[in-house]
C-alpha cells in the first residue's frame, strides 16, 4: 500500500468524525510515513509497519476527545452553510423567544409578585411585633406615670398594682423587642441568601454556556 | 504494568525525549523504544495531551520540501518530570516498606 492509499483509505474510516480532528491524524500518520522512508524503509514497508489500518482508526476514535467532537461539529456545520444557519438561530431563537412570551412574561410577573408579596408579608409580621413591642414600652411608661400620681393622690393599693402592669408591659416591651430584631435580622439574612444564591446561579448557568 | 500507570509513565519519558532539543513524532518513539514500548498510536494522544496541558509546544518546521513538526518541552514540562522524580522517590519508599514486611514475615 502506498502513503496515499494508506491515508486516503483512513481519511475514508474516520469520515463521521470533524474535519479538523481527522487533518491532524492524517498530519501525524504522513509524517510518520515519511519518517520510516527516510530512515531507509521503502513506501511499502513503511505503511506495512504501521500496523492494520482498521486497529489505527479503532484507535484514533478511541482518542479523540468528546469536546473537540462537540465542539467542530457545531464550527463545520457553520463553515459549510456559511453564516446562514447561524443568523437561521438567532431569527428561530427571536422567533420562539416572542412565541413564548405570552407564557414567558405573566410567569416572570407572578415571580416577582410572590418576591415582593413575600417581602411586604415578612416585613409587615416585623413590624406588628414592633409595634406590640413598642405598646409594651407605651404601656410602661403610661402604668410609671398613673402609679406615681395615683401615689400622690392617695390610693396606694392601686398606684402598686399599675406598677405591677407597667413592669410587665417593659417585660413584653423587651420580649417582643427582641423577637422583633431576630426577625429583621433574618429577613435581612434571607434575602442576602437568595441574591447569593440567584448570582451563583447566573454565574453557573455562563459557565456552562460557555 | 497498569494501563494507568503506563500511560503517566509514558507521559513522562516523552518529556524526557524532549530534554535535550526539541524532537519529532518518529525520532521521539525510536528514542523510547529501548526502555519501553511505544507504538505510534499510543504516541499520537499522548502528544496531544502534552500539547493540550502546555507541557510541549508544538512548531512546524520545513524539513527536506516537506513540514514536520517539532515538540519542544515547557517550563510546565519541565515540572512535570520534576513532581514525577519526587513522586517516584515516594513510591520506591513504600516499596521499600511492603518488601521488608514481606520479607520479615517469612
Amino acid at each position: 500500500m502506498t502513503k496515499r492509499e494508506f491515508l486516503q483509505e483512513l481519511r475514508q474510516k474516520l469520515n463521521a468524525y470533524p474535519k479538523e480532528e481527522v487533518d491532524r491524524s492524517i498530519w501525524y500518520w504522513s509524517e510518520m510515513v515519511e519518517d520510516r522512508i527516510e530512515d531507509g524503509a521503502t513506501e511499502d514497508e513503511a505503511v506495512a509497519s504501521l500496523g492494520d489500518i482498521n486497529e489505527i482508526a479503532k484507535q484514533i476514535e478511541a482518542e479523540m476527545p468528546l469536546a473537540s467532537i462537540i465542539k467542530n461539529s457545531g464550527k463545520d456545520r457553520g463553515t459549510s452553510e456559511g453564516t446562514k444557519s447561524s443568523t437561521g438561530t438567532t431569527v428561530l431563537i427571536v422567533i420562539l423567544s416572542i412565541l413564548a412570551a405570552p407564557i414567558l412574561f405573566p410567569l416572570l410577573v407572578t415571580v416577582l409578585a410572590i418576591i415582593f408579596a413575600l417581602v411586604i408579608t415578612l416585613w409587615a409580621i416585623d413590624i406588628s411585633i414592633w409595634a406590640c413591642a413598642l405598646s409594651g414600652v407605651a404601656c410602661f411608661i403610661s402604668g410609671i406615670v398613673l402609679s406615681i400620681v395615683l401615689l400622690f393622690s392617695g390610693h396606694g393599693l392601686i398606684a402598686l398594682s399599675t406598677f405591677g402592669i407597667a413592669i410587665a408591659g417593659a417585660g413584653l416591651a423587651i420580649l417582643f423587642g427582641y423577637a422583633a430584631f431576630y426577625i429583621a435580622k433574618g429577613i435581612i439574612l434571607l434575602f442576602k441568601a437568595i441574591i447569593k444564591s440567584t448570582k451563583k446561579g447566573i454565574v453557573n448557568k455562563k459557565r456552562r454556556n460557555k | 504494568m497498569d494501563v494507568q500507570l503506563k500511560r503517566g509513565i509514558l507521559d513522562i519519558c516523552v518529556l524526557t525525549a524532549l530534554l535535550k532539543e526539541p524532537s519529532y513524532g518518529y525520532k521521539i518513539i525510536k528514542d523510547i523504544q529501548p526502555y519501553m514500548s511505544i507504538s505510534e498510536s499510543t504516541l499520537y494522544p499522548i502528544l496531544r495531551r502534552l500539547e493540550e496541558s502546555n507541557a510541549v509546544l508544538v512548531n512546524t518546521q520545513e524539513h527536506n520540501g516537506r513540514l514536520r513538526k517539532y515538540y519542544s518541552i515547557t517550563e510546565t514540562g519541565r515540572n512535570r518530570i520534576t513532581a514525577f522524580l519526587e513522586e517516584w522517590k515516594s513510591m520506591m519508599d513504600i516499596y521499600a516498606f511492603i518488601e521488608g514486611e514481606i520479607k520479615g514475615n517469612d
